[in-house]
């Protein structure tokens, strides 16, 4: 019996946000948006998605007088990660 | 189709040491940082009393240091096996003994040769282990106050010996105790 693949990460950008997260700790908005090549509105987005599920954590703040936004994962986005990964490691049976 | 599953399992393995160095990061409450920092503090302290009540071997104050090393030994066994530690665990618990082992052996040897470089040398070890330990865990506080750290082991050598304990609590302030003290608010954000 294979386990459902979290929705919330199943899903390209969602997901490479996460996997950049748990190799690189933390990234501003415009780190994220360069690795990713998306577009800033679909980063928003995905961002407020993975935020109101408890997979991220957002910090607004001011830098030089321009707003600046840091993006770092938390423990339950970790955790879902990790399950996430197992999942697909038991969908491919290795 | 072996060669692709052995890619899959290696790819997989990379991923799951990837999740295991993230999971350290975030149960690293600061505790190792200020346990050391404040016990270096009350050696440098009790140094100054043992100095100021004219003992000759006011330099005993620091063995106290051994008693932590042995303290660590035990809490590190009780804590978790090293086997289970992500990579980056060992390679901070490899250099942290390594420094350790050191500074024992030189606090032993350089008095009788070089004295005046004793501290220089001992500040520059941890300088350059709390910089590099700080790298690791991707933690700027710890980074930052391993440089200045650092920079205050070239000062040692400037300044009479009698101010060596208040460089090293500066030191020790700047490379520890601050950031154990960032660490821990950070593990208590993160743990709400």
């Amino acid at each position: 019996m294979y386990k459902e693949l979290d929705p919330i990460l199943h899903s390209p950008l969602r997901l490479a946000i996460i996997s950049l997260l748990v190799k690189g700790g933390e990234f501003d908005f415009n780190t994220l948006k360069e690795k990713t090549g998306a577009t800033s509105g679909n980063i928003s987005v995905q961002l407020k998605k993975l935020e109101e599920a408890g997979y991220i954590t957002i910090e607004k703040s001011f830098k030089k007088n321009y707003p600046h936004t840091d993006v770092s994962i938390s423990k339950k986005g970790l955790t879902a990660f990790e399950e996430y990964v197992n999942s697909l490691k038991d969908y491919l049976g290795v | 189709m072996d060669d692709q599953i052995k890619n899959a399992e290696e790819s997989f393995q990379i991923i799951k040491d990837m999740i295991e160095n993230e999971k350290a990061r975030f149960n690293e409450n600061g505790f190792v940082y200020l346990f050391w920092g404040w016990l270096a503090i009350f050696c440098a302290t009790l140094e100054y009393v043992l100095i100021f009540s004219e003992v000759h071997q006011h330099y005993y104050a620091w063995f106290t240091m051994l008693l932590g090393g042995l303290f660590m030994g035990f809490y590190f066994r009780n804590k978790k096996g090293r086997s289970s530690m992500p990579l980056t665990g060992k390679v901070i618990s490899c250099l942290w003994i390594s420094i350790g082992v050191n500074i024992f052996i030189s606090a032993f040897l350089i008095p009788v040769t070089f004295g005046h470089l004793l501290l220089f040398f001992i500040l520059a070890m941890i300088g350059v282990g709390t910089t590099i330990s700080g790298a690791l865990i991707r933690f700027s506080w710890l980074t930052i106050g391993g440089i200045i750290c650092n920079i205050l082991a070239f000062v040692t050598i400037f300044v009479p010996s009698i101010y060596w304990g208040v460089i090293s609590i500066a030191a020790i302030i700047f490379a520890d105790i601050i950031p154990g003290y960032m660490l821990r608010a950070k593990y208590r954000n993160r743990h709400v």
